[in-house]
């Protein structure tokens, strides 16, 4: 072989093995881009859904707030419930609903569902029927944090403690809407949030800031719009 | 051309070494491609298996939402079959379609619990039925005391498409106790649906961490440890449904309402409230009996139509030209109200439906009747000469058919019922029509529940007055439409008219979606109390309405809401 021979062989070489790397990096990319777009999406949906379900079931609603004033039946002026921890204080936002004592948890009490009871025309479960579970969803730093508060559990009891739901939250917002009804108002809860766009490197690390508003933010916002079952 | 066997010695000497080149560079290329080709295949591979799983995981997600949709199938189908007992099927219609959409059409109200099988009467502890005609009767316990349970068939819910292709709810329905004691029409039901679908792509748990506390798919076994044969999303809700009463609005108009006077007024009070209401009279700590007080007079007077549900609407549906007074709200199918709306105190939406069954037919009831004769001597009266009707009781009212001419005409003497227990019943059913003019009046002991049951005419005018009573410690006349349900002629081809003219009162709700109801009080004492459901009505002059909203939780049962939904799924376990 000659060098010239050797030199055209190294160049066709070098070529391939560029265009073969380039590709598998393009690939890994592209790849590790399509499990960040499915992750993402189950992200999305598993939030959705946790709104979704509190939401239906919800007496009241509190927007922006770690309290929520409900009125059980039978009162005649609402109380106020609220949700605190010790890192609350650090979340950037917040929403709260209560939702009926629907399972006993007593301690000590035979596990089960409470019956339902009709007072002043209103369905309450359970004998505590005035001190509702609180739920409130939260921001902290990336993590959406969901508490639920059982009070007939005792408070070191770990269901009582927050969960994350979601990583990777940029941000989410509640807003909730009245509308008129046939004969009564009713209210529309209007639901969402947005995820960094893992998949969208070059805008990932801006997308992350607060209040920041890249189109690839707004590419990964997903929001629901819940009709309050339980208000009217 | 030389043969190969004379090619010279030292060139098939250089050949060897090249052709063994050849084929160690042949191992290498085979090797790098082989190399190569692992590489590609563990990347694809890496890749698939990745995908597969989140694709797996959204697709156990898509299943989760459609075990919602199925349960809410479930519990539609169950509101349906509350609803069935109120819009009874005819029978030519039942036997001759199985079209859903039909069978609940051609409707004609009826008491829930004189129709042998209906859901509410499986439910009823009074009936304790053993067998159920709407699936398996069973029991459970509430408060330490069993009740009856009744489970719907299993809905099947063909679905098409990606994924599970049949979808199923398993309904249960209860009677809530301590609801319905006083009126069994009362009673909350609790309906507990279960969705379920089941899940493709092998029983392999997604992923996705965060998900499996909130979706709590059953690949092996339910929430109660029990094995499942085949990986399943299964989710349950449970609604409670309340009735909706007659006497739930002031005035409906199945399809128009024209309060044509500015001396027009619609307001409400509240016979059971003290601070809605005087003259009451309080029995074992419940005030009760309160009279209309305009001092005390309330906004919750709510005049709703359907007007047209299917067109555009008829300009005029609901017509306050001159000014009427409405104190409460306005709510039309699709149709702006004609004229101004400056006297209405409430909101004015354009949404409204609510569907009307027939009154009931005394004639397909296979009740017995005690015929009543007003003109026969032989009917009983007092030393003035006024008819007496005597009550019976909840289990077995009295019930009387206007007999001889089939028409009630009350001239020169009053209707007296009796009841010396209190608390009675009395059906009256009047083939004919009702005149009650002069200064004759039809008086109702307070507390006694009167249903009348009229094909014809009514007509109330001069000084006549249907429904006056007592009250203990009130010395005036008392009006409790509370006690005094009106039903209308169910044949909706017939044209009833029913009337209250000048000084007339009548107190009681007046259930008439076949006829048309005209109010023209010209009079200083004509007034209405009460609830008016008509296929039109019309009111003019000095006419007065005072809806009694006690009314609304009070009497016969039209249909069933939503008083509560709840998905059962503990997020915390």
């Amino acid at each position: 072989m000659t060098i010239a021979e050797m030199v055209v062989a190294t160049g066709i070489f070098t070529a391939a093995m560029a265009a073969l790397i380039s590709a598998s990096i393009a690939m890994q990319t592209s790849f590790s881009a399509t499990d960040a777009y499915f992750t993402s999406e189950g992200d999305q949906l598993r939030v959705m859904d946790y709104f979704n379900t509190d939401l239906r079931r919800a007496m009241a609603v509190a927007v922006n707030s770690n309290s929520v004033p409900y009125t059980p039946p039978g009162q005649t002026t609402p109380q106020t419930y609220t949700y605190t921890n010790s890192n609350l204080g650090q979340a950037k936002k917040y929403f709260t609903v209560v939702i009926p004592h629907y399972h006993i948890t007593n301690p000590g009490a035979t596990p089960g569902i409470s019956d339902p009871k009709v007072i002043k025309n209103k369905v309450t479960y359970g004998a505590s029927y005035k001190n509702p579970i609180v739920v409130c969803y939260y921001l902290l730093g990336s993590s959406l944090y969901r508490a639920e508060v059982d009070p007939d559990l005792s408070p070191t009891d770990p269901r009582n403690n927050p969960r994350a739901i979601a990583d990777n939250v940029s941000d989410f917002n509640i807003t909730d809407s009245p509308f008129q009804a046939s004969l009564t108002t009713q209210i529309f809860v209007y639901a969402s949030a947005t995820f960094a766009p893992k998949f969208s490197r070059s805008s990932w690390k801006a997308a992350l800031v607060p209040g920041s508003n890249t189109a690839s933010r707004q590419g990964t916002t997903i929001g629901t719009r819940v009709l309050l079952r339980n208000l009217f | 051309m030389k043969s190969p066997s004379s090619l010279p010695q030292q060139t098939a000497i250089r050949r060897l070494p090249a052709r063994s080149r050849a084929r160690r560079e042949g191992g290498s290329t085979l090797i790098v491609a082989l190399v190569t080709l692992v590489v590609l295949a563990l990347i694809a591979a890496s890749t698939f298996l990745t995908v597969t799983n989140r694709f797996r995981s959204n697709y156990q997600t898509a299943s989760w939402h459609d075990a919602l949709t199925s349960a809410e199938d479930g519990a539609q189908y169950a509101m349906v079959r509350l609803r069935s007992t109120l819009t009874k099927v005819t029978p030519p219609n039942q036997s001759s379609s199985t079209d859903p959409v039909s069978m609940l059409y051609n409707q004609a109200l009826t008491n829930p619990l004189q129709i042998p099988g209906s859901l509410q009467s499986d439910l009823s502890p009074q009936n304790a039925n053993t067998t159920s005609v709407n699936g398996t009767l069973s029991t459970y316990v509430y408060g330490g005391k069993t009740y009856p349970r009744v489970q719907l068939p299993t809905l099947s819910i063909p679905h098409t498409g990606d994924g599970s292709r049949l979808f199923s709810a398993t309904v249960t329905v209860d009677a809530l106790p301590d609801t319905g004691t006083d009126n069994p029409a009362s009673t909350w039901y609790r309906i507990r649906s279960t969705g379920t679908v089941p899940l493709t792509g092998g029983a392999k748990v997604g992923i996705q961490k965060y998900d499996n506390l909130l979706r709590k798919l059953q690949f092996y076994a339910d929430g109660a440890g029990h094995t499942v044969t085949s990986p399943r999303a299964v989710r349950t809700i449970e609604v409670i449904a309340k009735p909706v009463f007659i006497g739930n609005a002031a005035l409906f108009g199945k399809t128009g309402i024209n309060l044509n006077n500015q001396n027009v007024v619609i307001d409400s009070y509240n016979s059971t409230d003290p601070n809605a209401s005087s003259n009451g009279t309080t029995v074992n700590g419940t005030y009760q009996y309160g009279q209309y007080d305009p001092t005390k007079a309330t906004q919750q007077a709510n005049v709703v139509t359907n007007d047209a549900p299917t067109g555009n609407g008829t300009p005029g549906v609901i017509n306050l030209n001159n000014g009427a007074y409405v104190n409460g709200n306005i709510a039309t199918n699709d149709t702006p109200v004609q004229g101004s709306t400056d006297h209405v105190s409430g909101t004015v939406t354009e949404d409204f439906y609510q569907n009307l069954p027939n009154p009931p037919d005394p004639t397909t009831m296979n009740l017995t009747w005690t015929p009543y004769d007003p003109n026969s001597k032989a009917t009983p009266t007092d030393s003035s000469g006024n008819l007496l009707m005597s009550a019976g009781t909840q289990a077995s009212p009295a019930r009387y058919k206007i007999a001889g001419t089939g028409d009630l005409t009350l001239n020169n003497q009053n209707l007296i019922v009796t009841d010396a227990a209190g608390g009675g019943y009395v059906e009256i059913w009047i083939p004919g029509g009702l005149d009650v003019e002069g200064n004759n009046q039809i008086t109702v002991p307070a507390g006694t529940h009167v249903t009348f049951y009229v094909d014809g005419n009514v007509k109330i005018a001069g000084n006549g007055v249907l429904n006056s009573s007592e009250v203990a410690g009130n010395p005036n006349p008392s009006y409790i439409p509370g006690d005094l349900i009106f039903y209308g002629n169910p044949d909706p081809t017939v044209n009833q008219t029913i009337t209250v003219n000048g000084n007339g009162i009548f107190a009681g709700i007046i259930y008439a979606p076949n006829a048309s109801v005209t109010a023209k009080g010209s009079g200083n004492n004509g007034d209405i109390f009460g609830a008016i459901i008509a296929h039109d009505i019309f009111f003019n002059g000095t006419t007065s309405l005072h809806y009694d909203t006690a009314l609304g939780s009070q009497g016969a049962v039209f249909d069933y809401s939503i008083a509560s939904w709840y998905e059962d799924n503990a997020l915390t376990r």
